[in-house]
């Protein structure tokens, strides 16, 4: 309840706050310094405008914020595109290639009686080739029983286990302490 | 260990080597060990061999009537695959080195598909790797001792059905990490020496870090260790940067 006869209007007390000239009475300001309910309103409205104030400043960019934005933006579609950008590590990971075939290639193109050039260059690379996949698929067949047999191994040296889930809680303590020092220090 | 009477079931050795000299009618399953075959030796199931090698009885033919894996160990399956060629005792160094160069050419060429698919997150873990190596180490070191204690613990104390999972899950994130933190390494190390941080540069950074770093593990000796310590390395540098995921704060004035 106001117990002003002469309530200031809200648009002069925000006036008044910001120290602009009253739209409606040009006296609101003395009449306000000597009324506490209109006293009140323009304190309000001037914690008001501080706290607006406070929301439209900038805050301080970091010092490097460009070169950061730069450095960690993500490759454009054009740059993705252009073969000359990735030549680099495309040739590097080929010439590389190349050259670990001809290793290969070279120890077995000495018989003469191979049918041809190309015929005993190639056998390597297919035996290559066909042992890549034979150890992936040897790995992934025989990864699960061997594992199985280690659990079995190490079931019966239970101590070993109980050592392991011990010296777990520290390390696993450890590595969240590293974490959290590392969050903080972003 | 040496196996000297008949073994009815499959014979598991851990940080041992094993000579087989009798029938063993299972799987033989050895872990951080050599394994030797006498005359009388053979298996009927499946050898295994996880950071130790084969050696058969000269002038004989593996006695192993199934399969012999030794994972990391791709040389001996390509000798195997090469029986049919002219072999010659002298000619195995090239043979080594084609298939280092060719490892090398294939972590090339994943390092630049991680860079072509997650460019920002790659530079990010670069970043972070950059601004605080301390920790990327210390999360290296104890990444790596986590891994290997939570699969020793879960194989020792859980059931097979919830162990085997769990066990190659955790190898799974461990080769994952290795990777994406590989890649960020060769990136930064290129970025470093090229001084440039540039994206449009990224790639040639790539290739040159590759270049450093893979040409120093071919040296012998010095060049594992260089390896192993960037790869522990790597596995920190995929943690503490939440593999390059950016983490957005909001800070309040008072």
């Amino acid at each position: 309840m106001n117990l002003c006869p002469r309530p200031l209007d809200p648009i002069d007390a925000e006036a008044v706050a910001s120290g602009a000239e009253p739209p409606f009475a040009a006296d609101a300001a003395v009449h306000a310094a000597s009324c506490e309910p209109c006293g009140a309103a323009v304190e309000r409205a001037n914690g008001l405008l501080r706290a607006l104030e406070g929301l439209s400043q900038a805050p301080v960019p970091m010092a490097d914020l460009v070169r950061r934005v730069t450095r960690l933006r993500t490759f454009s579609r054009r740059e993705r595109r252009t073969y000359a950008l990735w030549r680099g590590p495309v040739l590097l990971s080929g010439g590389l290639a190349v050259a670990g075939f001809a290793l290969l290639v070279g120890p077995a193109v000495t018989a003469g009686e191979q049918a041809g050039l190309g015929a005993a260059a190639l056998a390597p690379i297919l035996a290559f080739v066909r042992a890549l996949g034979r150890s992936a698929l040897d790995l992934a067949r025989l990864a699960p029983p061997a594992l199985d047999a280690l659990a079995d191994a190490l079931r019966s040296e239970r101590p070993l286990g109980l050592a392991a889930l011990l010296l777990l809680a520290p390390t696993a303590f450890g590595l969240t302490r590293v974490f959290a020092r590392a969050r903080s220090r972003r | 260990m040496v196996v000297s009477q008949k073994v009815p079931g499959r014979v598991v050795a851990v940080a041992a080597d094993v000579r087989i000299e009798n029938a063993v009618a299972g799987d033989v399953i050895v872990w951080g060990g050599d394994v030797s075959f006498g005359p009388g030796g053979s298996v009927a199931g499946n050898l295994f061999v996880v950071g130790g090698t084969v050696l058969g009885v000269p002038g004989r033919t593996l006695p192993v009537a199934g399969t012999v894996a030794t994972p990391g160990t791709l040389l001996q399956v390509y000798l195997s695959e090469m029986k049919r060629a002219p072999w010659e005792p002298g000619a195995l160094t090239p043979v080594v080195w084609g298939l280092r160069l060719l490892a090398l050419a294939a972590w090339l060429a994943i390092a630049t598909a991680l860079l072509y698919f997650f460019g920002s997150p790659l530079s990010r873990a670069a970043e972070r790797a950059e601004s605080n190596w301390t920790a990327a180490l210390t999360a290296g070191v104890l990444g790596v001792l986590t891994i290997f204690l939570a699969a020793a613990a879960a194989l020792a104390l859980l059931p097979s059905a919830v162990a085997v999972p769990v066990a190659l899950l955790l190898a799974a994130a461990a080769v994952v990490a290795k990777l994406f933190g590989m890649g960020a390494l060769f990136l930064l190390l290129g970025q470093k020496l090229l001084e440039s941080f540039s994206p449009a540069r990224r790639p040639a950074a790539l290739a040159l870090g590759f270049a450093v770093l893979g040409g120093l593990s071919l040296v012998p000796i010095a060049g594992a260790i260089v390896w192993s310590a960037a790869s522990v390395a790597a596995v920190g540098v995929a943690f503490v940067s939440r593999f390059g995921y950016p983490r957005f704060r909001i800070a309040f004035g008072g």
